[in-house]
């Protein structure tokens, strides 16, 4: 765990300090973009660190996605 | 989106070749085989042809809204609320495919190659080479593909040529002891994976070159075929080396080359696959984190279309490490999920466009005022 | 064009305000001779020489004498039937002499020309002065380049003498299209820069982009044309060279014929060769001298050696540590063997001898002649062997290094092998972290850089990336020069049935 926080906050600092000084001269609409980016990095940051087994992306594809994915794959594989 | 930047049709040819071969040509046997037997050829035939109706489309949408992406059909076609909500499921689908390419590029040194490493330096680095390649433009990123496409291909070729003492042609048949059920799941997991993601390629469309619009058409459809091609090829070699167990073997191909012997000196020649692994996944992701980034700024009207990069490669990473917990969460989200996605989200609203722009070919007046017959 | 602040202040007619000013000019300048004269009749007339003894053949200096000479019929000693009536009616209006002069007025002419090696003689009750241009000390003689020797071809090399250099390229290319454009610069060197292109040849947006990148070094102080390039070069930190440099005028000439722009400079022998792409850098002049087979073997070669220099010491570093496997097992026993016992990784021990390389390289250079290739030679060999004996490297990374050495004196553009040696310490620490994975992130991302250099307006890897299938026939292989009728990195010079000099009928 410490391995992996190390990890994250070795990426997280690295972009700021890459791209601090660009981001302070971004226009509106680009700051709030980065910022929602920004949150959606440290959530899923969190998931890598900790390991825990909340909703991630996937789980939201799955969500709209699984059901009818897993009928169909379920009615191919069936012997015909 | 920059009118300066124009891609040659050559160039533009050899894109869709990075984006349909990509990381593909070494996954690709394994789950088409596993759910079609020996019959996973023909699931190959089979949706190359469906791959090719989707780039028909493109192309016909090319011709018909000239300079547009697909994100500027959606808006010319559907209005502004639909192409809005069109563009936040193709955004959902290449948040899953990015990092599940550079998630496959983690998995593949870690399992294969270097396996004391840990994934992040593997993938922290390829992201690394993916931003900043991106960052360069499209117009470097057509320049540079020409060469390693031909380079990856050329890799792939050479090893399936240097494996021809190992098959055994007798593995292909019996051709469909299941009946045509499985032909037609190897159909629909090959139509999503690779074949069908060449809808995304309509958001790369407006940086053709128009000058050379009469060539750009062959020049696709010639990479394209090119691609079915050696797609088809691998899975034709995978169940020939391998016969029943080719569905169960992971990198069909890396482990074609690990039983390469052609004399002292030709063995071992895994890296190679290796390399053209690496570079294919890179090309293809590189791609989808541009179109990624192309569909954000279209939809938000950025003015600044280079600022987010690193955000959407930030994000990417750290989900390409969360992105499943054991090998059979991979399978269920690349071979079962994601095909689903790819259908049902970036192949139907291309076709979608089609029809719509098929029927209002005579009613509806374009934007800039020409007719569709642009050559 | 002028340097800064000239000195516009004109002459006057009266000699000694003159005479002050000019001692003014040029006090505590003792090798500038001001040399006074006295002629006509009763030799009251009074008339005096500047000029740079430094700079002139002084026993060449005759100018007074000749001037006079050329307004009497006939041999005069004193010159007493010369008045300045006839003097400033005959060279006022630049009437014949036997030797060319000019016309000048101000101070600051006066100051420049004295510098440039010109005898200045200012006439009492003139305001005008005549100049005259007299034989100069002689510079180094044309000689074979020392740094791009061939075994076959002209051994003609340019000097320091901007004329010199000038004239044996307008014998190679006898066309009035061959244009040089003239520079003064420097308010303290005051040095002249001539750039050239052949008019046909070269491309109209890349001659503009020079001279907008040019614009404004007439105020900086060079000291050489290497100086030029650092001043016109867009990309300053890359350690890809952006322009060429050579000495040979037969290398230069055939650069001109390519379409591209060459700069010379006074008092510097190197011309260089604006833009400079990627694949120029395999090739030499030497290459379209012999016959195709043995130049596009030569070719091959220089792309191996290139790779080599680049990539053999990571390539080992990669294997060894992390991929044994791929040696073949035979080998692989002997590399093991060789590396028993040796306490540093194969990054360590691989940083280590190439950093001595280098160093040993770099005192190479400035050793005495006398002593400085044994002292290199002999100093190669006892490191080699002490550090294998003290158990710091094993034998093949001796081999290794040298190898890479070897494989980085072969490279013919001095440039280019610096910047492989450069790069090649970047590969070793990515081999060294991650194998070949890391050496493949690396090369993607040196090849993005390349991929990204312009100089002076066109893509650095032009005939590469963007890929022109017909420039690879000067690349990959030398094609025989009747297939190579037009150059093949540029297309202005007309090619139908044109010669291989490439002067066809009409330019685009």
């Amino acid at each position: 765990m410490l391995e992996n926080f190390v990890v994250a906050s070795v990426f997280i600092i690295g972009m700021l300090v890459t791209d601090g000084s660009r981001v302070k001269r971004l226009p509106r609409k680009e700051k709030w973009c980065y910022a929602v980016l920004g949150l959606a990095s440290l959530y899923v940051a969190f998931l890598f660190v900790s390991q825990a087994p909340w909703p991630n992306w996937p789980d939201v594809l799955h969500a709209v996605y699984g059901g009818p994915a897993e009928s169909l794959t379920r009615y191919l594989k069936a012997s015909g | 989106m920059n009118p300066r930047e124009t891609i040659s049709s050559s160039q533009m040819a050899f894109l869709a070749t990075a984006i349909s071969v990509g990381s593909s040509i070494v996954y690709i046997p394994s789950p088409i085989e596993q759910a079609a037997g020996n019959a996973a050829w023909l699931s190959m035939v089979a949706s190359f042809g469906f791959g090719l109706l989707i780039l028909s489309c493109v192309l016909y949408l090319n011709r018909k809204f000239p300079g547009q992406s697909l994100v500027g059909c959606c808006r010319t076609l559907l209005g502004p609320l639909p192409a809005a909500i069109a563009a936040v499921f193709l955004l959902a689908m290449l948040f899953f495919a990015l990092p599940a390419i550079v998630a496959g590029i983690g998995d593949f040194m870690t399992n294969v190659v270097m396996k004391q490493t840990p994934e992040y330096a593997f993938n922290s680095l390829s992201f690394l080479a993916i931003v900043l390649t991106v960052r360069a433009g499209i117009i470097v990123m057509a320049r540079m593909y020409l060469l390693i496409v031909f380079v990856m291909l050329l890799f792939c070729s050479t090893v399936i040529l240097l494996a021809t003492p190992l098959y055994r042609p007798e593995y292909l048949l019996p051709l469909l002891p299941g009946g045509v059920k499985p032909l037609l799941h190897g159909t629909y997991i090959a139509a999503g994976f690779p074949f069908g993601e060449i809808a995304l390629f309509a958001m790369l469309m407006p940086y053709a070159d128009r000058s050379e619009n009469a060539r750009l058409n062959r020049r696709l459809y010639l990479a394209y075929t090119v691609t079915g091609m050696m797609l088809l090829l691998s899975v034709v070699c995978s169940t020939m080396t391998f016969g029943p167990a080719a569905g169960d073997v992971q990198f069909a191909l890396f482990r074609i080359s690990y039983e390469v012997h052609v004399g002292e000196l030709f063995q071992r020649i895994e890296a190679i696959i290796g390399i053209a692994l690496i570079l294919g996944s890179y090309m293809k992701a590189s791609l989808f984190l541009f179109i990624l980034n192309r569909i954000l700024v279209e939809l938000l009207r950025l003015r600044d279309d280079k600022a987010l990069l690193y955000p959407l490669s930030l994000v990417s990473l750290l989900l390409s490490l969360t992105l499943y917990r054991n090998p059979a969460e991979f399978y269920q989200q690349v071979y079962v999920t994601w095909p689903f996605v790819v259908l049902s989200t970036g192949c139907s609203i291309v076709l979608l466009l089609t029809a719509l722009a098929w029927l209002s070919r005579r009613t509806r007046s374009l934007p800039n005022g020409r007719s569709g017959n642009a050559p | 064009m002028s340097p800064q602040a000239p000195d516009t202040d004109r002459l006057s007619a009266d000699m000694r305000a003159n005479r002050r000013r000019i001692d003014h000019i040029f006090s505590d300048c003792f090798d500038i001779q001001v040399q006074p004269w006295q002629y006509g009749p009763g030799l009251s007339h009074s008339a005096f020489s500047v000029y740079c003894r430094s700079i002139v053949i002084e026993k060449d200096v005759k100018s007074f004498k000749q001037t006079l000479q050329s307004l009497v019929p006939h041999e005069l000693g004193p010159a007493e039937s010369v008045t300045p009536e006839q003097i400033i009616r005959v060279f006022g209006r630049h009437g014949v002499s036997p030797q060319p002069y000019r016309l000048i007025s101000t101070f600051g002419e006066v100051q420049n020309d004295v510098l440039e090696g010109y005898v200045v003689l200012i006439f009492d009750g003139w305001d005008q002065a005549v100049a005259y241009q007299v034989g100069r000390f002689p510079k180094r003689p044309v000689s074979e380049p020392v740094n791009e020797p061939v075994v076959q071809g002209p051994r003609e090399g340019t000097i320091e003498d901007l004329n010199t250099n000038l004239g044996m390229l307008r014998q190679r290319l006898k066309t009035p299209r061959l244009k040089a454009v003239s520079l003064t610069v420097g308010s303290n060197v005051q040095s002249k820069i001539v750039y050239l292109y052949l008019e046909n040849a070269v491309d109209p947006n890349t001659l503009a982009e020079f001279r907008r990148r040019l614009a404004g070094i007439e105020q900086v102080d060079i000291i050489s044309t290497s100086y030029v390039e650092q001043w016109i070069e867009s990309h300053a930190w890359s350690p890809f060279p952006q322009h060429r440099y050579t000495e040979r005028t037969d290398t230069a000439a055939a650069a001109l014929l390519d379409g591209k722009v060459i700069v010379l400079m006074e008092n510097s022998p190197t011309v260089l060769i604006c833009p400079a792409l990627f694949v120029e850098f395999f090739g030499t002049s030497e290459d379209y001298y012999v016959r195709t087979p043995f130049a596009s073997m030569i070719r091959w070669l220089r792309i191996v050696s290139y790779f080599m220099a680049a990539s053999l010491p990571s390539l080992y570093i990669a294997l060894s540590t992390f991929h044994p496997e791929l040696f073949p097992t035979v080998l692989l026993l002997a590399v093991m063997d060789s590396r028993e016992g040796i306490p540093f990784p194969a990054f360590f021990e691989a940083m280590i001898m190439e950093f001595s390389f280098e160093l040993l390289r770099e005192a190479g250079i400035r050793l005495p002649r006398p002593v400085g290739p044994a002292v290199s030679i002999v100093g190669a060999l006892v490191i080699g062997q002490a550090a294998i004996s003290a158990k710091i490297a094993s034998p093949f990374m001796v081999i290794i290094v040298a190898l890479t050495g070897i494989a980085s004196f072969s490279i013919p553009h001095y440039d280019m092998a610096i910047a492989l040696r450069i790069v090649r310490f970047p590969l070793m620490a990515s081999a060294g972290l991650l194998g070949l994975f890391g050496m493949m992130i690396a090369y993607l991302l040196f090849f993005l850089h390349l991929a990204c250099l312009h100089t002076l307006g066109q893509p650095y890897l032009s005939g590469l990336a963007p890929l022109k299938l017909r420039d690879l026939r000067d690349i990959l292989i030398r094609a025989p020069l009747r297939t190579l009728t037009r150059s093949p990195r540029n297309r202005r010079l007309s090619g139908a049935g044109g010669r291989p000099t490439g002067e066809g009928a009409g330019s685009r």
